[in-house]
Protein backbone atom coordinates (compact mmCIF):
# COMPACT_ATOMS: atom_id res chain seq x y z
CA UNK A 1 0.00 0.00 0.00
CA UNK A 2 1.49 3.36 -0.86
CA UNK A 3 1.81 5.98 1.62
CA UNK A 4 2.64 9.65 2.31
CA UNK A 5 3.38 10.80 5.68
CA UNK A 6 3.61 14.10 6.40
CA UNK A 7 6.75 15.55 7.26
CA UNK A 8 6.44 16.80 10.68
CA UNK A 9 9.78 18.14 11.20
CA UNK A 10 12.58 19.46 9.05
CA UNK A 11 16.21 19.75 11.18
CA UNK A 12 18.59 21.38 8.00
CA UNK A 13 22.16 21.59 8.86
CA UNK A 14 24.33 25.16 8.00
CA UNK A 15 26.49 22.90 6.03
CA UNK A 16 23.53 21.19 3.77
CA UNK A 17 21.31 18.59 4.38
CA UNK A 18 18.99 17.57 7.18
CA UNK A 19 17.02 15.06 9.39
CA UNK A 20 13.80 14.56 8.04
CA UNK A 21 10.90 13.12 10.58
CA UNK A 22 7.66 12.12 9.12
CA UNK A 23 4.13 10.92 10.39
CA UNK A 24 1.02 8.69 9.69
CA UNK A 25 -1.64 6.83 11.35
CA UNK A 26 -2.54 3.24 10.08
CA UNK A 27 -5.26 1.10 10.04
CA UNK A 28 -3.71 -2.61 10.13
CA UNK A 29 -5.21 -5.90 9.05
CA UNK A 30 -4.30 -8.54 10.42
CA UNK A 31 -0.98 -10.55 9.12
CA UNK A 32 1.63 -8.43 7.05
CA UNK A 33 0.80 -5.42 5.89
CA UNK A 34 3.18 -3.69 3.86
CA UNK A 35 3.67 -0.37 3.11
CA UNK A 36 5.31 1.79 0.06
CA UNK A 37 6.29 5.65 1.60
CA UNK A 38 6.79 7.78 -1.30
CA UNK A 39 8.13 10.78 -2.11
CA UNK A 40 11.54 9.79 -0.26
CA UNK A 41 14.02 11.27 -2.30
CA UNK A 42 16.88 9.39 -3.35
CA UNK A 43 19.51 11.70 -1.08
CA UNK A 44 18.31 9.90 2.04
CA UNK A 45 20.52 8.23 3.59
CA UNK A 46 19.46 4.56 3.61
CA UNK A 47 21.44 3.47 6.69
CA UNK A 48 20.07 6.34 8.95
CA UNK A 49 16.50 5.58 7.89
CA UNK A 50 14.47 4.13 11.38
CA UNK A 51 10.71 3.30 12.25
CA UNK A 52 9.40 3.66 15.31
CA UNK A 53 5.84 2.44 16.19
CA UNK A 54 3.55 4.45 18.51
CA UNK A 55 0.97 2.34 19.58
CA UNK A 56 -2.54 4.02 19.98
CA UNK A 57 -4.04 1.10 22.64
CA UNK A 58 -0.80 0.16 24.40
CA UNK A 59 -2.06 -3.58 24.85
CA UNK A 60 -1.45 -3.30 21.40
CA UNK A 61 2.29 -4.07 22.25
CA UNK A 62 2.55 -7.52 22.60
CA UNK A 63 0.52 -7.88 18.96
CA UNK A 64 1.85 -5.38 16.28
CA UNK A 65 5.34 -5.50 15.45
CA UNK A 66 7.73 -4.77 12.81
CA UNK A 67 8.75 -6.61 10.75
CA UNK A 68 11.57 -5.76 8.47
CA UNK A 69 12.20 -2.20 6.64
CA UNK A 70 13.36 -2.46 2.70
CA UNK A 71 15.43 0.21 1.32
CA UNK A 72 17.18 1.11 -1.88
CA UNK A 73 18.20 3.54 -3.52
CA UNK A 74 17.51 3.83 -7.37
CA UNK A 75 20.80 2.99 -10.15
CA UNK A 76 23.08 6.19 -10.74
CA UNK A 77 23.90 5.79 -14.64
CA UNK A 78 19.95 4.92 -15.26
CA UNK A 79 18.72 7.68 -13.20
CA UNK A 80 21.24 10.16 -15.12
CA UNK A 81 20.09 9.21 -18.13
CA UNK A 82 16.43 9.75 -17.22
CA UNK A 83 17.83 13.44 -16.11
CA UNK A 84 19.90 13.98 -19.68
CA UNK A 85 17.00 12.72 -21.44
CA UNK A 86 14.08 15.35 -19.38
CA UNK A 87 17.16 18.14 -19.66
CA UNK A 88 16.91 16.79 -23.73
CA UNK A 89 13.53 17.69 -24.16
CA UNK A 90 13.38 20.75 -22.28
CA UNK A 91 15.82 22.60 -24.47
CA UNK A 92 13.73 21.57 -27.53
CA UNK A 93 10.53 22.84 -26.21
CA UNK A 94 11.58 26.35 -25.55
CA UNK A 95 13.97 25.51 -29.26
CA UNK A 96 11.15 24.60 -31.24
CA UNK A 97 7.79 26.76 -29.73
CA UNK A 98 6.87 29.15 -32.08
CA UNK A 99 5.41 31.33 -29.99
CA UNK A 100 3.99 31.19 -26.38
CA UNK A 101 0.93 33.06 -24.94
CA UNK A 102 1.31 34.54 -21.13
CA UNK A 103 -0.01 31.33 -19.36
CA UNK A 104 1.58 28.82 -21.03
CA UNK A 105 4.85 30.82 -20.97
CA UNK A 106 4.95 30.33 -17.36
CA UNK A 107 4.20 26.95 -16.98
CA UNK A 108 6.69 26.09 -19.57
CA UNK A 109 9.36 27.67 -17.81
CA UNK A 110 8.50 26.34 -14.71
CA UNK A 111 8.46 22.71 -16.22
CA UNK A 112 12.00 23.63 -18.00
CA UNK A 113 13.44 25.25 -15.03
CA UNK A 114 12.60 22.15 -12.36
CA UNK A 115 14.31 20.00 -14.79
CA UNK A 116 17.48 22.06 -15.68
CA UNK A 117 17.94 21.58 -12.01
CA UNK A 118 17.33 18.08 -11.68
CA UNK A 119 19.76 15.62 -10.28
CA UNK A 120 19.92 12.66 -8.71
CA UNK A 121 18.88 13.48 -5.30
CA UNK A 122 15.86 14.74 -6.58
CA UNK A 123 14.96 10.90 -8.08
CA UNK A 124 12.98 8.87 -5.61
CA UNK A 125 14.23 5.85 -3.05
CA UNK A 126 12.56 3.10 -1.84
CA UNK A 127 11.97 2.70 1.93
CA UNK A 128 9.20 0.05 2.20
CA UNK A 129 8.64 -1.52 5.54
CA UNK A 130 6.14 -4.69 6.73
CA UNK A 131 4.15 -4.69 10.12
CA UNK A 132 2.91 -8.01 11.51
CA UNK A 133 -0.26 -7.95 13.32
CA UNK A 134 -1.73 -10.40 15.19
CA UNK A 135 -5.13 -8.31 14.91
CA UNK A 136 -6.44 -5.76 13.30
CA UNK A 137 -5.53 -2.35 15.15
CA UNK A 138 -4.46 1.12 14.23
CA UNK A 139 -1.40 2.44 14.69
CA UNK A 140 0.83 6.06 14.31
CA UNK A 141 4.28 5.21 12.33
CA UNK A 142 7.29 7.58 13.08
CA UNK A 143 9.71 7.62 9.93
CA UNK A 144 13.15 9.43 10.28
CA UNK A 145 15.75 9.94 7.83
CA UNK A 146 19.04 11.62 7.36
CA UNK A 147 18.90 13.48 4.27
CA UNK A 148 21.73 13.82 2.39
CA UNK A 149 21.30 16.82 0.00
CA UNK A 150 23.69 20.20 0.24
CA UNK A 151 21.34 21.78 -1.63
CA UNK A 152 19.01 22.56 1.38
CA UNK A 153 20.58 24.31 3.73
CA UNK A 154 20.44 27.53 5.74
CA UNK A 155 22.46 30.62 6.71
CA UNK A 156 22.35 33.34 9.03
CA UNK A 157 22.67 37.10 7.91
CA UNK A 158 23.36 39.70 10.58
CA UNK A 159 22.31 43.77 10.87
CA UNK A 160 23.41 45.93 12.66
CA UNK A 161 22.16 49.40 13.54
CA UNK A 162 24.40 51.50 15.05
CA UNK A 163 23.35 54.19 17.62
CA UNK A 164 24.79 58.05 17.35
CA UNK A 165 26.85 57.12 20.52
CA UNK A 166 29.03 54.88 18.51
CA UNK A 167 29.31 52.84 21.52
CA UNK A 168 25.50 50.50 21.78
CA UNK A 169 23.86 49.31 18.94
CA UNK A 170 20.47 47.23 17.61
CA UNK A 171 20.91 43.55 16.20
CA UNK A 172 18.75 41.78 14.12
CA UNK A 173 19.48 38.28 12.68
CA UNK A 174 17.72 36.13 10.27
CA UNK A 175 17.69 32.78 9.14
CA UNK A 176 17.77 32.82 5.29
CA UNK A 177 16.77 28.71 4.42
CA UNK A 178 17.54 27.92 0.91
CA UNK A 179 15.68 24.81 -0.78
CA UNK A 180 17.30 24.15 -4.07
CA UNK A 181 16.28 20.57 -3.95
CA UNK A 182 12.93 19.03 -5.76
CA UNK A 183 11.21 18.84 -2.50
CA UNK A 184 8.46 21.13 -0.96
CA UNK A 185 8.05 21.46 2.19
CA UNK A 186 5.05 22.29 3.81
CA UNK A 187 3.84 24.14 7.27
CA UNK A 188 6.59 21.75 8.71
CA UNK A 189 8.56 22.60 12.27
CA UNK A 190 11.80 23.75 11.68
CA UNK A 191 14.97 23.11 13.56
CA UNK A 192 18.74 24.39 12.95
CA UNK A 193 21.73 23.13 13.72
CA UNK A 194 25.20 24.30 13.25
CA UNK A 195 26.66 20.42 10.97
CA UNK A 196 28.18 19.70 8.07
CA UNK A 197 27.49 16.07 6.30
CA UNK A 198 30.99 14.16 6.12
CA UNK A 199 31.38 14.08 2.22
CA UNK A 200 31.55 10.87 0.63
CA UNK A 201 34.35 8.83 1.49
CA UNK A 202 36.77 8.31 -1.64
CA UNK A 203 35.82 4.53 -1.79
CA UNK A 204 31.81 5.19 -1.95
CA UNK A 205 33.31 7.20 -5.16
CA UNK A 206 34.89 4.03 -6.45
CA UNK A 207 38.60 5.24 -5.86
CA UNK A 208 40.48 3.65 -4.21
CA UNK A 209 41.90 5.46 -1.17
CA UNK A 210 44.84 3.55 -1.19
CA UNK A 211 45.43 4.61 -5.30
CA UNK A 212 45.56 7.89 -3.90
CA UNK A 213 48.92 9.45 -4.70
CA UNK A 214 50.05 11.24 -1.34
CA UNK A 215 53.09 13.66 -0.75
CA UNK A 216 53.85 12.72 2.90
CA UNK A 217 53.89 8.95 2.04
CA UNK A 218 57.04 9.71 0.52
CA UNK A 219 58.56 10.80 4.03
CA UNK A 220 60.70 8.59 6.09
CA UNK A 221 60.91 8.24 9.76
CA UNK A 222 58.58 8.14 12.80
CA UNK A 223 57.65 12.17 12.58
CA UNK A 224 56.38 12.12 9.17
CA UNK A 225 54.61 9.01 9.99
CA UNK A 226 53.10 10.34 13.27
CA UNK A 227 52.34 13.82 11.02
CA UNK A 228 50.83 12.01 8.14
CA UNK A 229 48.09 10.13 11.14
CA UNK A 230 47.32 12.77 12.50
CA UNK A 231 46.37 14.38 9.19
CA UNK A 232 44.32 11.46 8.22
CA UNK A 233 43.20 11.28 11.62
CA UNK A 234 39.08 12.90 11.48
CA UNK A 235 38.15 15.65 13.68
CA UNK A 236 35.23 15.74 16.20
CA UNK A 237 32.25 17.04 14.90
CA UNK A 238 29.51 17.73 16.86
CA UNK A 239 25.97 18.85 16.21
CA UNK A 240 25.14 22.36 18.13
CA UNK A 241 21.26 23.04 17.49
CA UNK A 242 20.18 26.83 17.31
CA UNK A 243 18.10 27.97 20.72
CA UNK A 244 15.13 29.28 18.85
CA UNK B 1 9.21 27.25 14.38
CA UNK B 2 6.72 26.53 11.87
CA UNK B 3 6.70 27.26 7.85
CA UNK B 4 6.48 26.40 4.33
CA UNK B 5 10.20 25.37 2.62
CA UNK B 6 8.99 25.61 -1.31
CA UNK B 7 11.09 24.20 -3.52
CA UNK B 8 13.84 25.93 -5.56
CA UNK B 9 12.95 29.18 -3.14
CA UNK B 10 14.78 30.92 -0.16
CA UNK B 11 12.57 31.88 2.75
CA UNK B 12 14.05 34.13 5.47
CA UNK B 13 12.86 33.88 9.25
CA UNK B 14 13.08 36.29 11.65
CA UNK B 15 15.53 35.03 14.06
CA UNK B 16 16.70 37.61 17.14
CA UNK B 17 16.41 41.44 17.79
CA UNK B 18 18.28 42.48 21.02
CA UNK B 19 20.54 45.16 22.10
CA UNK B 20 24.08 45.43 22.32
CA UNK B 21 26.98 47.17 23.08
CA UNK B 22 29.67 47.53 20.06
CA UNK B 23 33.48 48.21 20.32
CA UNK B 24 36.34 48.52 17.97
CA UNK B 25 39.42 46.40 18.53
CA UNK B 26 42.28 47.93 16.66
CA UNK B 27 46.19 46.33 16.78
CA UNK B 28 49.12 46.50 15.48
CA UNK B 29 51.35 43.23 15.62
CA UNK B 30 55.47 44.22 15.20
CA UNK B 31 57.86 41.73 15.15
CA UNK B 32 61.65 41.56 13.15
CA UNK B 33 64.21 39.25 12.20
CA UNK B 34 67.53 40.30 12.20
CA UNK B 35 67.51 41.35 9.02
CA UNK B 36 64.03 43.27 9.07
CA UNK B 37 65.14 44.89 11.79
CA UNK B 38 67.95 47.03 9.33
CA UNK B 39 65.39 47.93 7.14
CA UNK B 40 65.08 51.57 6.28
CA UNK B 41 61.63 51.64 5.73
CA UNK B 42 58.59 49.72 7.27
CA UNK B 43 55.01 49.43 7.25
CA UNK B 44 52.87 47.37 9.22
CA UNK B 45 48.78 46.92 8.96
CA UNK B 46 46.36 47.52 11.26
CA UNK B 47 43.92 45.10 12.11
CA UNK B 48 40.68 45.99 13.09
CA UNK B 49 37.80 43.34 14.40
CA UNK B 50 34.41 44.55 15.63
CA UNK B 51 32.53 42.93 19.25
CA UNK B 52 29.19 42.70 19.72
CA UNK B 53 28.31 41.68 23.53
CA UNK B 54 24.48 40.98 22.96
CA UNK B 55 21.75 41.43 25.75
CA UNK B 56 19.93 38.64 26.57
CA UNK B 57 20.38 34.62 25.56
CA UNK B 58 23.74 33.81 23.49
CA UNK B 59 23.06 32.62 20.06
CA UNK B 60 25.61 30.39 18.26
CA UNK B 61 26.19 32.22 15.14
CA UNK B 62 28.15 30.48 12.41
CA UNK B 63 31.34 31.68 11.62
CA UNK B 64 31.62 33.25 7.98
CA UNK B 65 27.95 34.40 8.31
CA UNK B 66 27.56 37.87 6.73
CA UNK B 67 26.58 40.99 8.87
CA UNK B 68 25.59 44.69 7.58
CA UNK B 69 26.88 47.51 9.65
CA UNK B 70 23.87 50.46 9.26
CA UNK B 71 24.58 53.96 10.24
CA UNK B 72 21.96 56.63 10.01
CA UNK B 73 19.84 53.24 8.47
CA UNK B 74 22.58 53.06 5.32
CA UNK B 75 24.70 50.53 4.97
CA UNK B 76 28.53 51.48 5.48
CA UNK B 77 30.40 48.33 6.27
CA UNK B 78 29.71 44.20 5.01
CA UNK B 79 32.00 41.85 6.79
CA UNK B 80 31.45 38.32 8.48
CA UNK B 81 31.60 36.40 11.38
CA UNK B 82 34.70 34.95 12.77
CA UNK B 83 32.73 33.26 15.88
CA UNK B 84 30.45 33.96 18.48
CA UNK B 85 31.86 33.80 22.36
CA UNK B 86 28.97 33.38 24.70
CA UNK B 87 27.28 36.68 24.22
CA UNK B 88 30.05 38.06 22.32
CA UNK B 89 29.67 38.09 18.16
CA UNK B 90 33.43 39.14 16.71
CA UNK B 91 33.98 39.81 13.69
CA UNK B 92 36.44 38.57 10.90
CA UNK B 93 39.57 40.94 11.42
CA UNK B 94 40.50 42.87 8.44
CA UNK B 95 42.88 45.59 7.46
CA UNK B 96 42.22 49.00 8.95
CA UNK B 97 43.26 51.49 5.89
CA UNK B 98 42.12 54.68 7.93
CA UNK B 99 45.49 54.03 10.17
CA UNK B 100 48.67 54.03 8.85
CA UNK B 101 51.64 52.43 10.64
CA UNK B 102 55.31 54.09 9.35
CA UNK B 103 58.54 52.15 10.66
CA UNK B 104 61.53 54.26 10.02
CA UNK B 105 65.32 53.49 11.43
CA UNK B 106 66.56 56.03 12.85
CA UNK B 107 70.13 54.92 13.82
CA UNK B 108 72.13 51.53 13.82
CA UNK B 109 75.31 51.06 16.58
CA UNK B 110 77.40 48.07 15.37
CA UNK B 111 78.64 45.98 17.77
CA UNK B 112 82.01 44.49 18.11
CA UNK B 113 82.34 41.10 16.22
CA UNK B 114 83.27 38.27 18.24
CA UNK B 115 85.10 35.30 16.37
CA UNK B 116 84.75 31.81 16.71
CA UNK B 117 85.20 28.34 14.31
CA UNK B 118 83.15 25.77 13.65
CA UNK B 119 83.66 22.54 11.50
CA UNK B 120 83.16 22.39 8.29
CA UNK B 121 82.58 19.46 5.61
CA UNK B 122 85.81 19.74 4.37
CA UNK B 123 88.89 18.56 6.49
CA UNK B 124 90.84 21.62 5.07
CA UNK B 125 87.89 24.42 5.61
CA UNK B 126 87.08 25.57 8.81
CA UNK B 127 83.19 27.97 9.29
CA UNK B 128 84.23 31.82 10.53
CA UNK B 129 81.62 32.54 12.72
CA UNK B 130 81.23 36.92 13.24
CA UNK B 131 78.89 37.34 16.08
CA UNK B 132 77.90 40.86 16.80
CA UNK B 133 75.31 42.82 19.06
CA UNK B 134 73.80 46.07 17.48
CA UNK B 135 71.98 48.30 18.91
CA UNK B 136 69.32 49.66 16.42
CA UNK B 137 67.05 52.79 16.96
CA UNK B 138 63.39 52.65 15.38
CA UNK B 139 60.81 54.79 14.99
CA UNK B 140 57.06 54.07 14.75
CA UNK B 141 54.35 56.24 13.23
CA UNK B 142 50.62 55.67 13.74
CA UNK B 143 48.40 58.10 11.72
CA UNK B 144 44.90 58.11 12.80
CA UNK B 145 43.02 59.54 9.31
CA UNK B 146 39.51 58.96 10.89
CA UNK B 147 37.30 61.58 11.83
CA UNK B 148 36.96 60.68 15.60
CA UNK B 149 39.43 59.47 18.55
CA UNK B 150 40.84 55.54 18.60
CA UNK B 151 42.24 53.34 20.94
CA UNK B 152 44.76 50.63 19.85
CA UNK B 153 47.23 48.37 21.02
CA UNK B 154 50.44 47.94 19.57
CA UNK B 155 51.93 44.75 20.29
CA UNK B 156 55.72 44.18 20.00
CA UNK B 157 56.96 40.68 20.23
CA UNK B 158 60.81 39.59 20.86
CA UNK B 159 62.35 37.43 18.66
CA UNK B 160 65.85 34.71 19.33
CA UNK B 161 67.50 37.43 16.99
CA UNK B 162 66.11 40.46 17.92
CA UNK B 163 65.14 42.14 21.59
CA UNK B 164 63.23 44.35 23.42
CA UNK B 165 65.93 47.00 25.11
CA UNK B 166 63.66 50.02 26.04
CA UNK B 167 61.33 52.10 24.83
CA UNK B 168 59.86 55.76 24.69
CA UNK B 169 56.70 55.66 25.74
CA UNK B 170 57.33 52.21 28.59
CA UNK B 171 55.25 49.20 27.13
CA UNK B 172 51.63 49.45 29.29
CA UNK B 173 52.16 45.58 29.48
CA UNK B 174 54.88 43.90 29.89
CA UNK B 175 55.47 39.95 29.38
CA UNK B 176 57.82 38.66 27.77
CA UNK B 177 58.45 37.95 24.74
CA UNK B 178 55.53 40.75 24.22
CA UNK B 179 55.12 44.41 25.28
CA UNK B 180 52.17 46.21 24.76
CA UNK B 181 51.48 49.52 24.33
CA UNK B 182 47.47 50.78 24.28
CA UNK B 183 47.61 54.11 22.35
CA UNK B 184 45.39 56.88 22.12
CA UNK B 185 44.93 58.72 18.96
CA UNK B 186 42.86 61.96 18.39
CA UNK B 187 41.45 62.15 14.92
CA UNK B 188 43.66 63.60 12.49
CA UNK B 189 46.59 62.72 14.80
CA UNK B 190 49.65 60.77 14.86
CA UNK B 191 51.71 59.13 17.89
CA UNK B 192 54.78 57.83 17.97
CA UNK B 193 56.75 54.75 19.73
CA UNK B 194 60.33 55.30 20.16
CA UNK B 195 62.04 51.56 20.25
CA UNK B 196 65.56 50.65 21.32
CA UNK B 197 66.45 46.69 20.30
CA UNK B 198 69.34 44.66 19.95
CA UNK B 199 70.04 42.51 17.51
CA UNK B 200 71.58 39.71 17.02
CA UNK B 201 74.17 39.51 13.18
CA UNK B 202 75.61 36.49 12.32
CA UNK B 203 77.68 36.01 9.61
CA UNK B 204 78.96 32.81 8.77
CA UNK B 205 82.13 32.02 6.01
CA UNK B 206 83.34 29.38 4.95
CA UNK B 207 87.58 29.79 4.50
CA UNK B 208 90.38 27.19 4.25
CA UNK B 209 92.05 26.65 7.29
CA UNK B 210 95.63 29.26 7.57
CA UNK B 211 97.74 26.20 8.10
CA UNK B 212 96.61 24.68 4.55
CA UNK B 213 97.01 27.95 2.58
CA UNK B 214 100.63 28.21 4.07
CA UNK B 215 101.31 24.36 2.95
CA UNK B 216 99.96 25.73 -0.45
CA UNK B 217 102.12 28.02 -1.00
CA UNK B 218 105.71 26.33 -0.45
CA UNK B 219 104.24 23.43 -2.94
CA UNK B 220 106.43 23.58 -6.07
CA UNK B 221 104.72 23.36 -9.48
Amino acid sequence: MLIDPKVTRLDIFNGGGGIIEREIRLSLNQGMNKFEIVNVPASFDPNSADIKLEYINPGDKDFISLQQTIISLPDRNTSQQIIDREKSAATSIISYSIDFTRELREKVTTICEASSYRTYSDMKGTFDFIINAKKEGEIIVKIRYFLNDRRIKWETTIQVNLNEDGKTAEIEGFIVVGNHSGFTYNDVELGFAIFEIPAISTITRGVDYFDQPSEEAYYEGEVAQQAMQAKGMKRTQRMRNLML
Amino acid sequence: MKANVPTRKKIKLKWFKSKCDFTIEREINIQYTANTATYNKQNWDVIVKYVLIKEGEPKDIPVNSPMTLYKNNLPFLFLTTSGTIGNKIISEKMIDDDITVDDDIVQIKEGKPEITFEDALKPKEHIEVRTRYDKILRKITIENKLDNEIELELNFKQTKDVTFVKSEPEPSVKEEPNYKYNVKIPSEEKKFVNFELQAKIVKRVTRIKPEFIKREKTQPK
